[in-house]
């Protein structure tokens, strides 16, 4: 396996202002190959959108270690940080509040070229032309401001900018949630297209599973800030092991009226982040709870080629 | 009360727009549709199909200017709700019809304990004292399955989780001694999925109890599939298909309708398939659209007439129609 990011142990926690520590990640490792997509999937709280932060550096790590294609993210100053950014990105899930309003949707495209020296302005004129292209805007709209655009449109924008530095890692948050069903099916297209063509390397956060499930090779379930369970993806959606991941799957719409209300929904809030559950974090909501879930989290286990799982059952 | 199957809310041909420096937003454009009772229907549809207007529509709380109901009869158990004055549209409301909203953090009122917010209920509309209207309280929040109610009661909106938020205003829906319709606009799209999978159980739970019925108002196909005993397609301000789930489907007929399925990556059909069928284009600008089918700009099958007029309704079966000039075309010609 050609290995283009290695994590291993990341945790990011934040210092609460009265006191006590907010473990959003907390020890998350996992392997990503080169031109695949590791889908990263989860409820409120679970750390999803925090380990891609802290995987580029928007938020400083507590603790582990990120390598990319031989580079030690976490241990980069600020110049070498700024050329390794070169090679990730990020696409938001806001297309509104992440895109600069004042400015040109050629504009937004063009500042990374601008930020890493690339090019002289014809180039870059260039560049950002066959970008528009490329993610389906139409060149007429160059000089409109963002909010001249659709919510599809607008998230366009903000692919053709982190495309922009031809990254080989694209962070996508949440990168569809906001959309229209009809325009997540363009973006998603869009995305596979991009891969298809350009080789990038993903890593898809996302609470919809289904979603997930269609574009990821590898799917990692998390629940507050811990990996529950990951696998490849066939081998997950044949044979989801943990409870939780097993509740995810029975939340997931399906398509067949015939099944309404057949499937068993867990019970329960998600507990707070800032103080979850001793033991196994998903105990109080699991329905084959045991004694040893409420005092030892569980081992980390390998329980199929490739299939990992932290639960007490396995 | 009647018994099932009779009608409970009929919407004739309604219309309500809103009046803009960029024009007229027909944001509902001649739409009817009707929940039987103790049924569920879904109106399912994108951003500014009208799907929300529609519902506040018929509660009467479209915003006057820039919007108006311009034309249409709105027929509530036999009555006219477009023909009542503020006074007895206030007894509808919340008596007899009720509201739930996607966001219930801002429907509660963040300054008062819980209980006194769904006591308001039997105090305002029913005269009873406040401490029954408590009991009757703690009965609604036991009802709707928050755990302790008798502490819960006292509880601030703010010191409860979004699911636990959203039983709080199921709860208040239900307050009445029988409620006709319970208006669900969006109701778990801001919860989480293992949350959401609850609050739709419970609606369904709900309804076989106390026999209410449902105007469901959802983007989510998903949705729909668990909850909806008949759906209408709206886009763009039209109703454009209407059946029985399971109708809608097995056979989807109209282009919308088929591309909005799909859109949907959890369709079955995409069980190892590498790209989406996605609809191309996106929904136009509702200020200005013509007579004819909202759709065409982005239909395969559009073609003149598709422009010139909106399609008649066409029946599929007694309980199936479709409102396009080429339904019948053959599926496969619609990718």
């Amino acid at each position: 396996m050609d290995t283009l990011l290695e994590v291993r142990q990341v945790a990011k926690h934040f210092d609460l202002k009265g006191g006590g520590v907010l473990k959003a990640v907390d020890g998350v490792s996992f392997d990503l190959a080169r031109g695949q997509t590791l889908g990263v999937v989860g409820e409120s709280g679970c750390g999803k959108s925090t380990l891609g932060k802290t995987l580029l550096r928007l938020e400083e790590p507590t603790a582990g270690s990120a390598v990319l294609d031989g580079i030690d993210l976490f241990s980069l100053g600020r110049t070498a940080l700024k050329a390794a950014r070169r090679r990730m990105q990020m696409i938001f899930q806001d297309p509104f509040s992440s895109l600069n309003p004042r400015r040109s949707a050629a504009a937004i495209i063009e500042q990374p070229l601008v930020i890493h020296a690339i090019g002289n302005q014809a180039e870059r004129r260039q560049r950002v032309d066959a970008l528009m292209a490329e993610v389906g805007l139409d060149l007429r709209y160059r000089n409109r401001y963002p909010h001249q655009f659709s919510g599809g449109q607008r998230q366009r924008i903000g692919i053709a900018r982190a495309l922009a530095l031809n990254p080989e890692l694209i962070i996508c948050d949440e990168a569809v949630s906001a959309l229209d069903v009809s325009i997540q099916a363009q973006i998603i297209n869009l995305l596979l297209d991009l891969q298809q063509t350009h080789g990038h390397t993903y890593i898809f956060i996302a609470h919809d599973l289904s979603v997930v499930e269609f574009i990821s090779d590898r799917i990692l379930v998390m629940y507050l800030g811990r990996v529950v369970e990951d696998a490849p993806k066939a081998e997950l959606v044949a044979k989801h092991l943990h409870p939780y991941t097993q509740a995810l799957f029975e939340a997931s719409p399906i398509l067949d009226p015939d099944l309404r209300g057949m499937r068993c929904t867990v019970p329960g809030d998600l507990p707070s982040p800032i103080d979850p559950p001793r033991g196994c974090h998903f105990h109080p909501r699991c329905p084959r709870a045991m004694d040893p879930c409420r005092e030892v989290y569980p081992q980390r286990k390998e329980v199929a080629p490739g299939h990992f799982t932290s639960c007490h059952l396995y | 009360m009647a018994e099932n199957g009779t009608c409970v809310l009929s919407v004739e041909d309604l219309h309500t727009y809103f009046y803009t420096q960029r024009g007229i937003v027909k944001a509902v454009n001649g739409v009817s549709f009707a929940v039987d009772r103790g049924r569920t229907l879904c109106l399912v549809g994108e951003s500014g199909c009208g799907k929300s207007v529609a519902a506040l529509s018929i509660m009467r709380l479209i915003t006057t200017p820039p919007g108006k109901i311009v034309r249409g009869s709105i027929q509530f158990e036999g009555r006219d709700l477009l023909g009542l004055d503020p006074e007895e549209m206030r007894r509808v409301r919340g008596r007899r019809i009720s509201m739930i909203f996607q966001e219930p953090m801002t429907s509660l009122n963040p300054v008062f304990k819980i209980g006194r917010q769904i006591g308001e209920m039997f105090t305002y509309h029913e005269g009873m004292r406040p401490r029954e209207a408590r009991r009757k309280a703690i009965e609604l929040l036991a009802l709707v399955g928050i755990p302790a109610p008798e502490l819960r009661v006292d509880d601030y909106p703010h010191q409860l989780s979004g699911g636990m938020r959203q039983r709080v205003m199921i709860a208040m829906a239900l307050a009445s001694p029988d409620p006709g319709l319970l208006i669900a606009d969006e109701p778990t799209t801001a919860l989480d999925v293992t949350i959401q999978a609850q609050i739709l159980e419970l609606l369904r739970d709900l309804q076989q109890r106390i026999g209410v019925s449902i105007l469901l108002i959802t983007h989510n196909m998903g949705v729909v599939v668990e909850m909806a005993d008949d759906v209408a397609v709206l886009y763009a301000g039209r109703k454009v298909e209407a059946a029985r789930t399971k109708e809608l489907l097995i056979s989807p007929c109209h282009p919308y309708t088929r591309g909005l399925l799909n859109s949907i990556p959890g369709n079955p059909k995409y069980r190892g398939a590498a790209r989406l069928e996605s609809i191309p284009g996106s929904v136009p600008s509702l200020a200005g659209l013509g007579e004819g089918c909202p759709f065409e700009n982005r239909c395969l099958l559009a073609r003149a007439v598709c422009r010139e007029r909106f399609p008649e309704e066409q029946a599929v079966s007694g309980t199936h129609s479709v409102w396009c000039h080429f339904a019948d075309a053959p599926a496969a010609a619609d990718r």
